[in-house]
């Protein structure tokens, strides 16, 4: 009996460690490359100052290796995926801006004037003045927490607010977390302190829509973690449909869930001959400073 | 009275004295070593061609000339002659035929062929099959039948005629049973010391069943043996099997108890690696003769998957535990009525399948509790009104109650998980049925029937009717044709993930807005027999209606609200299936190919085009070997080939700031839904049976096989994988190579 056990015991050690077959290579076309463009409204409440920034760059393959990511004074650290040199045109009703561009790849314009509902078009040429992409959107409109609360439960850090919500239309929320809002001595004329800005702010966000809501009024606890930050940073913003669904595809893609199951989630888009998502929402910007 | 008249008179006459001279037959057939009821046995009488077979209680009824000789014949079993007297109750004891190859010729020339569409399995031939880990399986076994495809290597998902896998109604004993495997997928729930025969109809669907769109494989348990005390069991590599049967009250009754257990988390632990997994289950039935026309059957099945892992290196407590299984009940009621022309059958049954999964890293502990609960029955009557003529019809009602996903949180959460006190859910599913078969003359015979079908959720209801017509017309005695319509509807269905089949992808029931799935099946079919050799051809088109799929991003680990996260759309398959059987002395060859398309077309997903199903694949063939070299060795091989399923490969990534603006996430390109065909996949699997010599009490049986012998890449997925150069590339992956296996069988 001895002996069988021992056989047994040998031939699964040898039939596990011999079980794994050699991969077979595969060669499949990629994706055209595409411009990219993303969008955000920028309002700080401290400078009152407010700027609609873009980033534009271009896609790559799927067996590129590089990792973009940002360093330490927040810049993207890939400048060969970066498109410079472009001439963004933003129109905001019957306004138009030119953004100036501040790093490769990265452009802004400053102090901007929004009206609700109104159409906002955005036309990227490229160096030599060709229309790479465009795309159209409507600005939304700002709204305010009914209320919004820091407390402290045994050293974890949780928020607490209140929305309300008109049940006779659809809408769409995003609502911010930023640690980190103080008054310093940089000036928005410094593109460099735009990025550095950006990148202080190390916070999550949540997606909520009108199932959300009960009776109109949506209650939220948010635990933020155990970190030593004292001040939080909370905004809320009206979304359109189209960003509210690109938002919520980003936030799943990154979810263990996702990444077990290899789930295909192909990201939408409202920028024509590109990627990426065009929006222009204001995000209203609450400062709340923990008093114990 | 002129000459015509006369005639006419005298025809009228004939006939009638030659419908008096039939004598009516009825009776069971059961095996005489074990007491057990054998079901598809054929009662044949051959000069004028009248026949039947026993349904799946071993009951048979038929009018026949009397003093005609009929035969009992059954495949492995000693054909046995009666002459025809008028006798009810006949009780037919058919003995093992020691020499089966001389057997299978005779059963060849008096046994009645299984139906366009549909297969008894033969279960000495899955118990001589190779299989992964040396672990026989039922289901693996069927993965080898024309128009069933595999899903990912060594798994037991079955897509038949390019259906998806929740579309195969599986029966254990008349229940239902929802998740058919254990170990993710690896190993089927059946217990084959537990299984007494099986069914599968793929076409040509007898109205009596009905629910799913693809198939219905239909499974019996053992009844246990009248006779006397056995025991049988197991010890393998992977796991073990123990089972006993044997006679109660008085050669009354028989019990069968069978239980089977996996050890690769022992195993795994000898050699040092840790895997701590197992699955465990147990058949048991028992029954019970009441009276000399009523049986009673009451059968369990209960099996769970364990998994049970902590970090023991971490500093912090990290546990986590998940069990998910299936328990079926059911109690039948058999009765053949006084005039020996009906049979009934009732059966009521529990069947639940549930998963419990729950992870605690310190103070914070997440439970999540699935569950899908049935209560039903089942009332079938079979008529035999006379051999031209005979009905069934019946009715069947199961109340399902799902709790989707009931999510407990203790402590401090990411916002991605949210607690949910999930509501259960209800559905009522009922049907009832007519089916009528009738054989017009010699050559043309019809089955037809229909379903009317219902369910009820709230605030809304759902009723189609569901024809179903099968015609066979005999061109000789060795050429046939067969041609069927089915329309099928199916009101429960799993949501699982555009890549991956996970084991907690969850059943849900239509819903006020997800309306029922809807296939109409239309097949014909050529079969060719001779006394060694069997060819069929079938071809069939399946258009599918209101299929369902996750809306695009969002997967979850289950969603309680499925109405937000489905989506529906249509599909369409068609194809050709080839099977071939032939003997050369003691050599079994079997063939089967497959050539098919199975596209799907959803307005929200993939940009509303077309794109094919996961498991397209167009071309599959099979080649099963089976060598007697002596009555003490067998040697079997499988040859299997299939072209490459498909697959959404990231063929790109573009960069985009976060919700928040702070840092910069890689986001996916990828193809449309399924561009991709993998690699054509092929391996050989080989097994040797050497039994102890035969006639002894003490039976037993080695077997020593290898599982891709040849170590060959069954691709099923695509990654991208980093080379030494820093640069990436392509690779299709594949689960498993060169796998050897020894088991012992045993039985006494």
């Amino acid at each position: 009996m001895k002996n069988i056990l021992y056989s047994l015991i040998v031939l699964l050690a040898f039939g596990a460690s011999s079980c794994t077959p050699e991969p077979i290579d595969i060669e499949i076309p990629q994706a055209p490359v595409k411009p990219v463009l993303a969008s955000q409204f920028y309002y700080d409440s401290i400078t009152e100052q407010n700027a609609i920034v873009f980033t534009l760059s271009k896609s790559m393959s799927a067996l590129d290796g590089r990792r973009p990511t940002i360093d330490s004074n927040g810049f993207i650290i890939d400048y060969d995926l970066l498109i410079g040199g472009a001439q963004i045109t933003v129109t905001l009703g019957n306004d138009e801006y030119i953004c100036q561009e501040g790093e490769k790849g990265m452009y802004y314009a400053f102090n901007v004037a929004l009206n609700n509902y109104n159409t906002c078009k955005v036309d990227v040429k490229d160096a030599v003045g060709k229309t790479i992409l465009n795309s159209t959107t409507v600005a939304m409109p700002e709204i305010s927490f009914s209320s919004v609360g820091l407390i402290t439960e045994q050293q974890n850090k949780y928020v607490t607010y209140t929305l309300h919500d008109n049940p006779s239309e659809q809408n769409w929320y995003l609502v911010n977390y930023f640690t980190k809002q103080k008054q310093d001595s940089g000036s928005y004329s410094d593109p460099k302190y735009i990025a550095k800005r950006l990148t202080e702010q190390k916070l999550d966000f949540d997606l909520y829509t009108d199932t959300d809501f009960k009776n109109g009024t949506l209650h939220v606890k948010r635990y933020l973690g155990q970190s030593g930050f004292d001040t939080i940073a909370v905004a809320v913003s009206s979304i359109t449909n189209g960003y509210y669904n690109f938002l919520s595809a980003q936030k799943k893609y990154g979810l263990l869930v996702n990444q077990i199951k290899g789930e295909v989630i192909n990201f939408p888009t409202n920028i024509n001959n590109g990627l990426g998502y065009f929006t222009v929402h204001q995000p209203k910007l609450t400062i709340l400073v923990d008093e114990d | 009275m002129d000459m015509k008249k006369f005639k006419l008179l005298f025809l009228f006459c004939l006939s009638a004295t030659l419908t008096w001279s039939q004598t009516f037959i009825s009776g069971n057939v059961t095996d005489a070593a074990t007491g057990e009821a054998l079901a598809g046995v054929s009662v044949y009488q051959a000069s004028k061609k009248l026949g039947t077979t026993t349904n799946a209680y071993g009951f048979f009824s038929l009018n026949i000339p009397e003093n005609d000789t009929f035969y009992v014949s059954y495949l492995g079993y000693q054909t046995q002659l009666f002459v025809a007297q008028k006798q009810k109750d006949m009780l037919v004891k058919l003995a093992v035929k020691a020499d089966l190859l001389k057997e299978v010729a005779i059963k060849a020339q008096v046994q009645k062929k299984p139906p366009l569409g549909t297969q008894y399995i033969d279960l000495k031939m899955v118990n001589s099959l190779p299989a992964l880990g040396g672990e026989r399986d039922l289901i693996k076994a069927l993965q080898n039948m024309p128009g069933v495809k595999k899903g990912a290597d060594g798994t037991v998902g079955m897509l038949v005629r390019g259906g998806a896998a929740d579309q195969n109604l599986i029966l254990m004993d008349d229940a239902p049973v929802y998740n058919s495997a254990h170990l993710l997928g690896f190993f089927s729930l059946f217990n084959t010391d537990a299984i007494k025969d099986a069914t599968m109809q793929t076409g040509g669907f007898t109205a009596n069943y009905g629910g799913r769109l693809s198939s219905v494989l239909s499974v019996t348990m053992n009844e246990g043996n009248k006779q006397k005390l056995q025991y049988s069991g197991s010890v393998g590599l992977l796991a073990s099997r123990l089972a006993a049967q044997g006679p109660l009250f008085k050669g009354k009754g028989s019990f069968l108890v069978a239980g089977r257990i996996s050890y690769l988390n022992k195993m795994y632990q000898m050699i040092g690696k840790e895997l701590p997994f197992y699955f465990y289950d147990l058949n048991a039935k028992l029954n019970y003769q009441l009276s000399k026309r009523d049986q009673l059957f009451v059968s369990m099945y209960t099996g769970d998957d364990v998994l049970e892992a902590s970090d023991a290196d971490s500093a912090r407590n990290i546990k986590v535990s998940s069990r998910l299984g299936n328990h079926i009940n059911t109690i039948r009621w058999n009765r053949r009525f006084a005039n020996q022309k009906m049979f009934s059958n009732v059966t009521v049954f529990t069947s639940n399948y549930r998963y419990f999964i729950k992870g605690e890293m310190d103070d914070n502990v997440m439970q999540i509790n699935a569950n899908i609960a049935d209560l039903g029955y089942r009332f079938q009557l079979d008529h035999h009104v006379n051999n031209k003529l005979s009905f069934k019809y019946g009715s069947e009602y199961i109340h399902h109650t799902f709790i989707p996903n009931n999510t407990k949180l203790k402590g401090n959460f990411n916002e991605n998980i949210k607690a949910n006190d999930a509501t259960s859910k209800q559905l009522n599913e009922s049907a009832i049925f007519a089916t009528a078969s009738y054989k017009m003359n010699a050559r043309l015979s019809a089955v037809a029937g229909i379903r009317l079908s219902a369910a009820q959720v709230s605030g809304r209801s759902y009723i189609n009717p569901e024809p179903r017509l099968l015609l066979n017309y005999d061109l000789t005695e060795k050429h046939a044709l067969s041609l069927s319509y089915s329309k099928m509807v199916q009101y429960m269905f799993l949501l699982s993930g555009s890549s991956v089949m996970l084991p907690t992808d969850l059943w849900y029931g239509v819903t006020h807005k997800i309306k029922p799935q809807e296939a109409h099946i239309i097949s014909a079919g050529y079969k060719w027999q001779t006394t060694n050799h069997t060819s069929r051809i079938e071809t069939y088109y399946k258009p599918m209606h209101n299929l369902v799929e996750y809306k695009e991003g969002s997967v979850e680990l289950g969603a309680s609200n499925i109405d937000d996260v489905a989506v529906q759309g249509n599909g369409e398959a068609y194809g050709i299936e080839w099977m071939n059987t032939k003997k050369f002395g003691k050599l079994n060859l079997t063939t089967a190919y497959t050539l098919s398309w199975s596209t799907r077309k959803f307005n929200d997903l993939n940009e509303g085009k077309q794109f094919y199903a996961r498991f397209d694949r167009r071309h599959d063939f099979n080649i099963i070997l089976q060598y007697d070299f002596s009555k003490r060795v067998q040697f079997s091989a499988l040859w299997s080939y299939a072209t490459g399923s498909r697959f959404t490969p990231l063929v790109g990534q573009f960069m985009m700031p976060n919700g928040n603006f702070t840092n910069i996430d890689l986001l996916p390109i990828y193809t449309s839904r399924n561009a991709v065909k993998l690699s054509d996949s092929h391996k050989l699997d080989v097994n040797l049976v050497i039994k102890n010599k035969p006639g002894k009490k003490y039976q037993a049986e080695w077997h020593i096989g290898a599982y891709n012998l040849y170590n060959q890449t069954q691709p099923y997925r695509i990654k991208t994988q980093k080379n030494s150069d820093g640069s990436y590339t392509y690779k299709q992956m594949g689960l498993f190579g060169f796998i050897p296996s020894i088991g012992y069988q045993f039985k006494f």
